[in-house]
Parts: structure tokens; sequence; C-alpha cells
């Protein structure tokens, strides 16, 4: 279980799941499938088959809750993820490409995202600070995200 | 955002995971204990895209159970106590006496029992209980359906006839099946003709702590499964006959019809009141933007809202016309702030209706929320508004702050939210309010009927309730308003000591005082009373009254 629960609460993170029941659904992932006839192959099957159940999981509890996935395909989101993100490493080089990234960034947009993911400060009054509209912050934070992205993807090919 | 690219949200995921840096959290002993306890999470068989799919099925192996020794044995005792239960049981869940399926499990008393289970299995007879936030639809053999809307209680009875809901409070929507199907209110009763479906509404009329905010086991301790009042119904479609004790008519399937069920025997419901408040609340939000971020600025506001509200009040069937005039409002292009000032009405009549409403604008505009709604929305025991206002307050502490890289909240005003979390004991809440309050001190600027300030004093005044705080807001109210008095302002000082009536009523009867709503029902009656409180010697008395 300490295994894999790192893997699937960012996996249920990365859909879309609320903060709050991220570690909950994981431990109905769990005990859902230690509940249920299992077979035991090797740990990337594993991973493959909690993240399985935590998508039905979380799909159902968004249902329940009234909520709207982020991701509307979940299926080609998780293609994605396994993909670019957890590949042999659990996302440790996706990681590490990110920081090289960040580090070639202009100092505005990493000041904006520094404090928008570190400190987790509202768009508007991250504005108010630097003196810009919402919108324009809204913007570059969008832009960055899509050269983070890029810049990610690329050094990871490489 | 349903149609987010995986791979921003890819980006979006690591930036805060890059930034996060706290430790990732150990589920092993939380979800061991909970296996010991005999939790088993929910069944795959159950799941939207089905088990068939998952890859030990999709490999064609016939999987076995891997499960450590530890767990075996809890597993093996736990199959043993329960069939041991089963066994012993006096009332079981037998298949004969189940008479339909649920969508999802809710709490069934175990008849002659003060417990209660979860179950999709529904037997004759058992009371069930709609909890949480959305509705719960049950299917019975013959193809009938019941949509039932939440914190309703019923009971369902069957035989070789067809299906008898008896409906202790609440609301919902039955359609017939191949069979007859029976809805019985206390003494009314509506009898569905095959394929027929009706609207039904079990009025709320006493007073005392509403259903929404009881578990099952509770509301059965108090008593309050009898005497509830009218039943009103929506005829949908098709034949139905609707019968009271005074007479009984039986309405041929054309055309929409409301009817009242209660001593009188079935009435029609005129509905020309609510038609005509859907126009003049439609008017209203024509009329022009409110002049501050307080959704309900103006006295005219103020008036609009009281009639409003107090029409829906008196008869709660207007919804049924003025409903979906809202929703038509609702489904034009509107501004935040228009939203939000159809939000205040909707929270705070709280009525079923209203709550179904709110609910709607929750999915799409979840940001034109604020906390006053939130809070009046928790305050009516909606576990969903709840937690989110108990986000508003982590997400001001930084030490208790969520992780930013999952769905970062946009800034709220914590203080409602904090009072709501320190009137329920909550040691975050309490915290949060205090170091709020010491950065406060505005009372001496207030003006009446500034929304802002009523929620700021009622908010500080919750916070200390039964403590220092309170006796110290209280003296500065005090002191405030005989300043006033003293100036011969008159407005302001009438205002502050309405203000100080309101928190005194909190204090006498807390479990009763509703933030959210606060600010509205102050300014109601404020409208209602300034002119009684125009004289100087009329606030004094008032002041000496409070005071004493």
């Amino acid at each position: 279980m300490r295994e894999h629960q790192r893997s699937l609460c960012g996996f249920l993170a990365f859909l879309g799941c609320p903060t709050h029941l991220v570690e909950d659904l994981a431990q109905d992932v769990f005990l859902s499938v230690l509940a249920s006839p299992f077979e035991y192959r090797d740990p990337s099957a594993t991973r493959a088959y909690l993240r399985k159940v935590g998508r039905h999981l979380f799909l159902k509890t968004m249902r329940r809750e009234r909520l709207r996935a982020p991701l509307a395909d979940l299926a080609a989101a998780e293609g994605v993820w396994v993909e670019h993100y957890e590949r042999e490493d659990e996302g440790e080089s996706y990681l590490a490409a990110l920081r090289e990234c960040l580090r070639q960034l202009p100092e505005r947009p990493r000041e904006v995202l520094r404090r928008r993911y570190e400190e987790g400060v509202p768009r508007a009054r991250i504005a108010g600070d630097l003196g810009l509209g919402e919108a324009g912050v809204k913007s570059i934070l969008v832009r960055a995200r899509r050269r983070l992205r890029d810049c990610v993807e690329a050094r990871l090919e490489s | 955002m349903s149609d987010a690219d995986p791979r921003e949200r890819l980006i979006d995921h690591a930036l805060g995971r890059l930034h996060r840096g706290a430790a990732d959290p150990d589920l092993a002993d939380r979800v061991a204990t909970a296996w010991e306890r005999g939790v088993q999470g929910p069944a795959l068989d159950d799941l939207p895209e089905g088990r068939s799919d998952l890859p030990a099925a999709e490999r064609g192996i016939p999987p076995h159970p891997t499960r450590r020794p530890g767990h075996l044995l809890a597993a093996a005792a736990l199959v043993a106590a329960l069939l041991g239960v089963w066994i012993l049981r006096p009332f079981g869940a037998r298949d004969d006496r189940v008479v339909a399926r649920l969508s999802r499990p809710l709490p069934q008393r175990i008849a002659g029992t003060w417990s209660e289970r979860d179950s999709l299995a529904l037997e004759s007879g058992t009371p069930v209980w709609v909890d949480g936030f959305a509705p719960a639809l049950l299917h019975l053999p013959d193809g009938g359906v019941l949509a039932v809307q939440p914190a309703t209680r019923f009971t369902v009875e069957g035989d070789a006839r067809g299906a008898r809901v008896r409906l202790d409070w609440g609301a919902l929507e039955a359609s017939a099946g191949t069979r007859e199907l029976e809805l019985v209110a206390d003494e009314a009763r509506v009898t569905l003709a095959p394929g027929a479906s009706v609207g039904a509404e079990l009025a709320w009329d006493r007073p005392g702590p509403a259903p929404s905010e009881l578990s099952l086991i509770e509301a059965a301790r108090l008593g309050m499964a009898g005497g509830c009042g009218r039943l009103r119904v929506a005829r949908i479609a098709g034949s139905s006959t609707f019968a009271g004790p005074k007479g009984a008519i039986t309405v041929p399937p054309q055309g929409p019809i409301a009817l009242a069920l209660d001593g009188r025997g079935p009435h029609p419901l005129d509905l020309k009141a609510g038609r005509e408040l859907g126009e003049l609340f439609e008017k209203a939000l024509d009329a022009g933007e409110p002049k501050s971020r307080w959704l309900v600025p103006s006295k005219a506001d103020h008036l609009l809202y009281g009639t409003v509200l107090d029409t829906l009040a008196a008869e709660p069937a207007h919804w049924i016309d003025f409903a979906p005039r809202v929703r038509q409002v609702l489904a034009t292009p509107l501004g935040a702030r228009e939203r939000g000032r159809i939000l205040t009405l909707l929270t705070a009549s709280g009525s079923r209706p209203a709550i179904a409403l709110a609910e709607e604008l929750w999915i799409d505009h979840p940001a034109d929320f604020h906390p006053d709604h939130l809070v009046a929305l928790a305050e009516l025991g909606h576990p969903v508004f709840a937690e989110e206002v108990r986000g508003i307050v982590l997400h001001t502490d930084p030490a208790e702050r969520e992780e930013p890289w999952v769905d970062p909240k946009e800034w709220k005003d914590p203080l409602l939210p904090a009072a709501f979390l320190a009137l329920r004991g909550d040691d975050l809440g309490v915290a949060v309010l205090l170091r709020t309050a010491r950065g406060w001190s505005g009372l001496a600027e207030l003006k009446p009927f500034d929304g802002s300030a009523v929620i700021a004093s009622a908010a500080l005044a919750a916070g200390g309730l039964d403590a220092e705080p309170w006796r110290g807001h209280v003296a500065e109210l005090e002191r405030v308003a005989r300043e006033y008095l003293a100036q011969g302002a008159l407005e302001e000082a009438a205002w502050m000591a309405l203000l100080w009536e309101a928190l005194q009523e909190g204090v006498r009867e807390p479990e009763r005082f509703r933030l959210g709503h606060l600010e509205l029902r102050l300014t109601l009656s404020a409208l209602q009373r300034m002119e009684t409180l125009a004289k100087p010697d009329a606030i004094a008395a008032l002041l000496a009254e409070l005071g004493r």
C-alpha cells in the first residue's frame, strides 16, 4: 500500500478530485481492492489496476457529489499521465525536467507561478500586487504553463 | 472546464507538486484500521464503467485473493459475525420483503430498534431517509420510479395489487409502472393509474428543527413523523385520483393541475400570486446594478425580498409557478451580481425548491456564491456547503491550507465561515475569528443598513457567545449606540440597538441562530421598526431593556 499510495493520490488529484476527498477516495480504492478478487502480478500492473479502480470511483464520487470532472475523457487523461508523468520513476524525471524549464522562464512569470502555486494567492491579489489586471495575470499563467508544458515534453523526448 | 487539456492539467499538477514541499500522506494505518472495522469500500461490480474491463478480467485469468493473513482472519471473523447477526436478527432483509431497489444506499431504520443501516434494497414497511445533497431514485419491480428529494422520509409497502408509498415528510416525484401506485400522506391519498406521474410535497408546518437538520433516528426520537400539515400535489401526466378525508376527485389525463390535500379535501391551489411574484422579481432584477458588493443594498430590494419571502412562506405552493420563473431568469445571460441577488433570496427562503435552484446554480456558477450564501446553506445541514465553508477558513490559515496544486480556491472573506465553525466548537474557526477580531475596530464607522457591518458584528459576536469577546463586543455596541443617541443620530442609534437585539437572541438560542440569514432578516426587521424607533425615548427604552 505504501508503495502505491503516492502514485494513486497524485493520479486522483490530477483527475481533478477535490483536495479534501483525495485521501478518502484513495482509502476507498484500497479497501475495494482488498475486498475484491485481486491477483498480484508486478508493481506496474498493480499501479494500473489501482488507477483504473480509482478512475471509476472518482467518476462515481463526482456524480454523487454532482460535481463536474475537469477532464472530459478520463481514459485519455490516464494515458497522458502514464506516458508523460508516471513512467518508471513515478514522475521524478518529469519534475526534474520541470525544474530545469522553470529556471529558463523570465522572472515575472516565475514569480506569478510561485505566488500562485506555493502561496496559493488568488489571481486578483497577485494582480493588485503587481499592478496588473486580473486578466493579465490569468494570461501570464496560461502562457507560462503552456511554455513549460512544451519545454518539459521536449526534454523528456530527448 | 470540462474540456481541459490533460497535458495542461498535468503541468498544473506538477507545478503544485514542485512548490508544495509537503510530505505525502500515509494511508496504510487508516486503511488497515478501516478494514479491521469491517469497512470494505464501494463494490467494484457497481462501478459506472463496470468491473469487467479491469486488468485481471481483461487477461481472462481467474483472479484469486492475495490478502495478508491478519486480514484473512479479520475477514473470516467479520463473515462469521455477519452470519450470526443474519441468523439471529428478528427482522431480516429477506428477498421476499424487498419491494424496491435504490440508486444509492440510504439509511433505513431497522424495525423495532434504534439502529439504522445503509442499503440498496428496500424492504416493505421500512422507513427510509434520503440524506445528503442529491436526490435518490427508487425502482419498483413493475417499472415504477420514485425520484426522492434530499431530506425526505418515506416508507414503501408492496402487495399483489401494487406499491403504496407513505410520505412522512419531504418531496418526491412518482411515476407508476404497469400497476397502480398509491401515495399516502396523513389522511391524503393519491392513486396513480398505470403510467401516470405526479410531483408531491408534504409541507412541514410545525415549528422546531427542520427535518433536513436531523438524522432519521433523531427525527424518530423527537416524534416528528406526524402532524406535518398538508400534501401539495402537481399532476405531471396521466390519470390520477386525489382523495382527502372530505372527498375525492379523479382527474382525467389532460393538462397540468396543482392541488392541496388537507382537512378540506382536495382543492385547487391558486397560483396567481406565484406568477405575480415572478414578474415582480424579474422587473426588480432588471432595475439596475446594486451599488455595493452586498447583494441587497437598497431598502427597495429588501422590501421586495421581504414581500417575496413572506408570500412564499405563507403559501409554499407558489413555488410551483415561481421556481420556473426564476429558472427562466437564470437561463438568460446574467451577471454574477444578479445571480448573487437571486441566491440571496433562495438561501434566505431555505425551502426545498429554493435549495434545489441554489444547487443548480452551484454546479454552473460556484464562484457567485458569497460566504453568507454558503453559510446559510451549510446551516440548513448541507454537507457539501459545510465542507466548502470549512474550505474557506482552511484556505486562510497558512498552517492548515490545502495544497494549492489541486484546484486553488479564490480568496473569500473567512469571517462568517469562521463564525459558523466557531459556533460549532471548531478550534480553527475560533482561532481565525479571534485573529480577525484583533484587527477589526469598525463599529463606530458603521452606517445603518450596511450589510458588511452586520456580518462582521454577527461573526465577532458568534465567536464569543459564551466568552469575553462577546461581552466586549456587546459593550462596544452599547457604547456606540448611546454615542449616536447623544449626538441625535437616531437612525444610527436605532440600527445599533437592533443589531444588539438580534445578537442577543443569538446568545439566548445559539442553536437557532442563523448567521447566513442575519443581514437580510435584520434589515427587514429594521425597515418595519424604524418608524417606532424614530424618537430618542423609544431608542433609549430599547437600549435599557437590552442592558437588563
